[in-house]
């Protein structure tokens, strides 16, 4: 039984499960399934950068909603269909990344994820203000009018293949990434810069490189947004609050590991999610965050690298001993 | 003797201190030059200088017979010049074999080549038995061995070794020094290793160079080296005087 408790099976459980769910028919579920898919993709993709390499970010917000406006406006502007107009979006974030890249690498620790912060309020501010192109605090609304080619559709469970979709490719991008030589040598960075450039890594280029990954994943999550709720607004693409969950999946299932994210973001969006609706409609609004805070502190104090190399190590050492206990019994 | 590597007239000033006076230093190939000298005398500047860490104020550093002045040190590395670190830094939640992979993959082509010249290096180096732990977990001997098989896992052609011997208990050096020698012997490269340890040079070194306040002040064999009068005046004081015997 226990060496079925692997993440090579759990992957292909969780897929099939989320497929059963898909086909109840509960617009809350659906709701819940599409944002915790999409939270796994845009939390795997932060964790390229701020896992991988420890330059932790806390402004993903601003590659999000670069991507969102972008398929947004070109598609009520131009008509350009969200399918293209997603990658154009991802190279909007590409360039985005170059420009505060190269400056921002020089700064170390707390000092990037400042620069980060910023980076991310200053978009926010510009949305707001530049009203001829972004409609300003308004924001900009898709009409309905449902079809592929305009990503529009009145089903929901469209949405979550979408997603499925995305948090898979988002996953498959990571997961070869960890295995490649640039994986190891994204954490060789992470663990001991000075070191890693000694045995001949360019450090600046893979953390460049993994930057520009992140943020293309990132814009791409932020288009697929806006196609679902067919809104896109200062307040809510560009929140700062967006980018705390998405590292706080992370650091939650596991930062720097390729099946954390993963794990986080099943746990974490599902609770608020239904801690939200069910804790506020019944006279408790604001409850769900303290019950939120208290998970975290339990976590974080309990688990500081996080839930799913916590586990995995358990279930290691249990292993371990039950083939020791085995072992005896033999002899 | 075909010189590899080597540094000319290196100068430099950290405000009213001349850290670096007019060193030269030559590599042969194939040779472990020793660098000592009393604590503060310069060692780790020069050593800074030469592994691209520090740009010199004046002087040129040669690596066969071409200037790789103003290198940072990951080029230098590609081009064959490797440096482990006097305080160890391994990468500490990777495991020991993915420490060297990391090294190994610089003049590897893919993972595959990069594993298999990675365990065979940890094999040479006496590591091979702790692949799979955490270099966290190791002891500071087995660290610093580390750290050594990592530089190497790059195939240079030069090694530099900033105190790899230092924070070790006699024992522990008795033990390094082989290793050291073995590296020369077995790999094509030539070492250079600063040390404050003296004796532990003697064994190890072909050729000493001792530098005071930032000159080169006497060049020879370990032998001649601690049996010159200056240099016992400046590790032992000016009262000492050599008993003969």
């Amino acid at each position: 039984m226990r060496r079925f408790i692997q993440p090579k099976y759990l992957l292909p459980l969780g897929v099939i499960i989320i497929l059963l769910l898909s086909q109840v028919d509960d617009i809350t579920i659906h709701n819940i399934l599409i944002l915790t898919l999409l939270y796994i993709g845009l939390s795997s993709a932060w964790n390229l950068l701020s896992g991988y390499t420890g330059s932790l970010s806390l402004g993903h917000a601003a590659f999000f909603g670069v991507g969102a406006y972008t398929s947004t406006i070109l598609l009520i502007e131009f008509q350009v269909t969200p399918w293209i107009g997603m990658f154009v979006g991802a190279i909007m974030c590409v360039i985005l990344a170059l420009i505060i890249g190269l400056p921002s690498f020089r700064l170390k620790g707390p000092f990037f994820t400042l620069s980060s912060i910023a980076i991310a309020e200053i978009l926010r501010i510009v949305a707001i203000n530049w009203r001829e192109v972004t409609n300003g605090s308004m924001g900009l609304r898709i009409s309905f009018s449902e079809g592929p080619s305009n990503m529009v559709f009145s089903n929901s469970q469209t949405y979550i293949y979408l997603m499925l979709a995305y948090a898979f490719i988002v996953f498959i991008t990571v997961y070869f990434i960890d295995k490649s030589k640039m994986g190891l040598y994204l954490k060789a960075v992470r663990e001991e810069e000075d070191a890693a450039t000694s045995i001949g890594i360019n450090a600046n280029r893979y953390k460049m490189i993994s930057f520009i990954i992140s943020a293309l994943l990132t814009g791409i999550g932020g288009s697929l947004f806006v196609q679902f709720t067919l809104f896109a607004e200062p307040s809510s693409v560009f929140d700062i609050n967006l980018s705390i969950l998405i590292a706080l999946a992370a650091i939650l299932g596991g930062i720097g590991t390729l099946y954390g994210p993963v794990v986080g973001a099943i746990i974490i969006i599902p609770l608020s999610e239904i801690l939200k609706s069910s804790l506020g409609a019944s006279g408790f609004p604001g409850l769900h965050l303290v019950i939120y805070g208290v998970v975290l502190i339990v976590v974080i104090r309990w688990m500081p690298k996080g839930l799913y190399p916590t586990i995995s190590s358990l279930i290691k050492n249990r292993n371990k001993k039950s083939q020791k206990t085995k072992i005896i019994k033999e002899v | 003797m075909e010189i590899f590597f080597e540094a000319k007239n290196l100068n430099k000033r950290f405000g009213g201190l001349l850290a670096t006076n007019d060193v030269s230093i030559q590599l042969h190939k194939r040779e472990i030059l020793g660098v000592i000298g009393p604590n503060g005398a310069g060692k780790s500047t020069l050593f800074n200088l030469l592994s691209g860490a520090i740009k010199p104020d004046n002087g040129e550093i040669f690596f066969m017979g071409k200037s790789v002045n103003g290198l940072k040190d990951f080029e230098l590395c590609k081009l064959g010049i490797a440096r482990t670190f006097q305080i160890v830094k391994p990468f500490k939640e990777l495991t020991v074999l993915e420490n060297v992979m990391a090294a190994a993959y610089l003049t590897s082509i893919g993972k595959k080549e990069a594993k298999i010249y990675a365990l065979r290096t940890l094999e040479a180096m006496k590591l091979i038995n702790k692949k799979d732990e955490l270099a966290k977990n190791l002891s500071l001997p087995e660290q610093k061995r580390l750290e050594l098989t990592r530089a190497l896992a790059t195939r240079p052609k030069v090694l530099m070794l900033d105190e790899v011997l230092a924070g070790l208990n006699p024992s522990e050096v008795k033990e390094m020094i082989p290793i050291i020698s073995n590296i020369v012997k077995n790999y094509d490269v030539s070492i250079l290793i600063i040390e404050h340890v003296l004796y532990a040079l003697m064994n190890l070194a072909h050729r000493v160079i001792v530098i005071d306040q930032g000159a080169v002040i006497k060049e020879g064999t370990p032998t001649e080296v601690v049996n010159d009068p200056v240099v016992i005046k400046i590790y032992l004081g000016e009262d000492f005087e050599l008993v003969k015997s």
